[in-house]
């Protein structure tokens, strides 16, 4: 392997040290939890419809608290070295980046908030040669406009522009 | 039959259906080539592709994604000891020790070669078991599929590695998320919390792409802090780039064991690719003459690994096709896009679309064909892959997933299915919870429900129905013989481990 190169940003994000320690118990204990809602709100169901649901979700229910118990078993017995840490800043960047896309393709249109949205994402990740990468995303956020809206025929949600683009490329393609 | 296969097979040698079968291939090595992205993800991702293409178009291009992801994971397993994808762990163990030797155009023929005829192999076996297991499972009434249904969920939950308790709630979990639509008895709402969307169940497909496509994004991301692409430039050599014909003599024994073992372990749920090469690379290893060559760079352990985690992808499709029980998490996804065109997969496909049955048998045929000339001859202008940086890669396949979900009915609210998945997903991990069980579970919990009812309503309510027919029974023993065989080696090995 010639040229790896590691950037060595290992920064991670401000989380409670107990939080990250217990989170395998903490994740199994809310499956446990909403299981056994869902359980309970079975009785609400007519009879007939009631036996299959209620066996699976109770048993759901039981099945995570257990893995919950055995966690909290394990966990005394793990070192600290193996402990995980919180994700770095610019991982949480990404996820509430690719969280708002939808919403936004919803608002300003599918041209404008994919360009923003790749753009965006190659610049929290601290790519190497950005400008290169995030011209690169206007032609990709074209090409990919042209197959679903042209070629496929799937609406995607549109403002002004898009329409403005789209009808171009339908005149393009006859 | 024949008028069939002679239709499926024309069908399949169209031109669009080669095509299909090219780009399948050749979209399948890029995802294997890239250490991180999966087959899972590559097929996930491209589901709402073929949503508009003929169905016997997309499901070929689908195979080819599968095998082509499946071979390519060799390539980085070879050349930089990093396995493109998990099935390529044990090829890493052969293959880049004849790296190390001058010789990765030998490694790299050699998988190519071991990939597709395992390939081959397997679609033989698909092409001439999957119609009589179809014409028997035509005889089942309702009570047989719940055995079977039942038989697969206990041996995703048994055979499986790690604690039997995890893999219990994964497939618990995967059941319970089945539960939301109407109930099959009465038709009573059930979880859709007043959206309309809901009512027929939760889309399968973003669901699908939310677990494998965006948990993989988001590692990506992950990655991309500390680690910037997978590997660089790779010096190939000369030197020749397949086996000599001794070779491949001697080792048509180790290509048939290690392939048949990738079908039949391919044809049980859950056990997918990842597992089987490390089966028939023991029994290869078991069988040699030259053990001490394996972990230095031996052919015979190369072929053994490689010929099974793809003859694996033809034998997991048998139970997907012909039963409606998907045999690997990827061919749930399979088995998710067959449901997006309209198909039943099970064995009223066989009697409703057998062109179209045998079209796809015929086109993975022709898939592991393009594989093999495709994976001998591009293999160098594959490795290029492996210079893409991980946050390039992370950006794509996240917005690949949100356009993707999108796509499948132009439906904003797919997109808040696939993000809500992927939410169970990370919770379901930070929990141990391995994904395979909550997949099958999710595919197989509906198919368990409504046999239930139908078995149960038929036999006024008397459980007994399930004993009183001789299939349903058999299925059953059959149930119980591996959850009593795995309990005792399970008890066995945890005592070794003690003492």
């Amino acid at each position: 392997v010639a040229d790896r190169a590691h950037q060595g940003d290992t920064a991670s994000t401000p989380v409670s040290p107990w939080l990250i320690r217990h989170r395998g118990v903490l994740a199994a204990l809310v499956m446990s939890g909403g299981f056994a809602v869902l359980a309970a709100t079975t009785m609400r169901f007519p009879s007939q419809s009631r036996g299959f649901p209620l066996f699976v979700l109770t048993a759901a229910a039981v099945l995570f608290a257990l893995v919950a118990v055995q966690d909290t078993l394990l966990e005394g017995t793990a070192s600290p070295a193996q402990r995980p840490t919180g994700p770095p800043p610019r991982v949480v960047a990404f996820v509430v980046l690719w969280l708002l896309y939808p919403a936004a393709m919803m608002t300003v249109g599918f041209l404008v908030s994919t360009m923003a949205a790749l753009a965006g994402s190659l610049a929290v990740l601290h790519v190497r040669r950005l400008l290169m990468w995030a011209l690169g995303a206007v032609p990709v956020t074209v090409l990919v406009f042209a197959v679903l809206q042209v070629v496929l025929n799937i609406a995607l949600p549109q403002t002004p522009l898009d329409r403005l683009v789209a009808s171009f490329l339908y005149r393009l393609g006859g | 039959v024949d008028g069939s296969l002679l239709e499926g097979t024309l069908l399949a040698l169209q031109p669009a259906n080669l095509a299909a079968a090219v780009a399948g291939v050749l979209l399948g090595v890029l995802f294997g080539a890239i250490p991180g992205l999966t087959a899972t993800l590559g097929v996930a991702l491209l589901v709402p592709v073929t949503f508009v293409m003929a169905p016997a178009t997309g499901m070929i291009m689908l195979t080819g994604v599968y095998a082509g992801a499946i071979y390519a994971g060799a390539i980085t397993a070879i050349l930089l000891r990093i396995p493109g994808t998990p099935a390529s762990i044990p090829t890493t163990w052969d293959g880049y020790p004849l790296t190390q030797q001058g010789q990765p155009r030998l490694a790299l023929g050699t998988a190519a070669l071991a990939s597709g005829l395992g390939g081959l192999f397997s679609g033989v076996v698909l092409l001439t078991l999957s119609p009589a297991l179809a014409r028997l499972a035509l005889t089942f009434g309702a009570a047989e599929y719940v055995a079977l249904v039942l038989l697969g969920l206990i041996v995703v939950v048994f055979l499986l590695e790690g604690p039997l308790i995890r893999s219990a709630a994964g497939v618990f979990t995967g059941v319970g998320l089945g539960l939301v639509g109407l109930d099959p008895a009465l038709g009573f709402p059930r979880y859709s919390f007043g959206q309309y969307q809901l009512a027929g169940g939760l889309a399968v497909v973003p669901m699908l792409i939310g677990v494998f496509c965006i948990i993989e994004a988001v590692r990506l991301a992950r990655q991309s802090a500390t680690e910037y692409s997978s590997g660089g430039s790779v010096e190939m050599g000369a030197g020749r780039r397949l086996p000599s014909l001794s070779d491949l003599r001697r080792n048509g024994w180790n290509f048939t064991r290690s392939s048949a073992i990738g079908v039949g372990l391919g044809v049980l749920p859950a056990i997918g690719p990842e597992t089987t090469p490390f089966v028939s690379y023991a029994a290869a290893r078991r069988a040699s003459k030259l053990k001490d060559l394996f972990g230095k760079g031996s052919l015979e352990g190369l072929i053994a690994a490689e010929s099974s985690n793809n003859a694996n992808v033809g034998g997991s499709l048998i139970p997907t096709l012909a039963l409606g029980i998907p045999g690997s998490a990827v061919a749930a996804v399979f088995l998710g896009a067959l449901t997006l065109h309209g198909l039943r997969p099970g064995p009223l496909l066989f009697v409703e679309q057998p062109v179209l049955v045998y079209a796809l048998f015929m086109g993975f045929l022709l898939v592991n064909v393009f594989m093999l000339i495709g994976g001998i001859l591009l293999v160098r202008q594959f490795a290029v892959v492996l210079r893409l940086p991980h946050a390039a890669l992370a950006t794509a396949v996240a917005f690949f997933s949100v356009v993707g979900a999108f796509a499948i009915g132009s439906n904003i609210f797919n997109v808040w299915v696939m993000f809500g998945s992927a939410l169970l997903a990370a919770v379901l991990l930070t929990a141990r919870i391995p994904l395979a069980p909550v997949v099958l579970g999710l595919i197989l919990g509906p198919l368990l429900e409504t046999n239930l009812v139908r078995a149960l309503a038929g036999a006024q309510g008397d459980w007994t129905v399930f004993l009183r027919r001789p299939v349903a029974a058999g299925i059953l023993l059959a149930a119980l013989v591996v959850v009593v065989v795995v309990s005792i080696k399970r008890v066995r090995a945890e005592r070794a481990v003690t003492s």
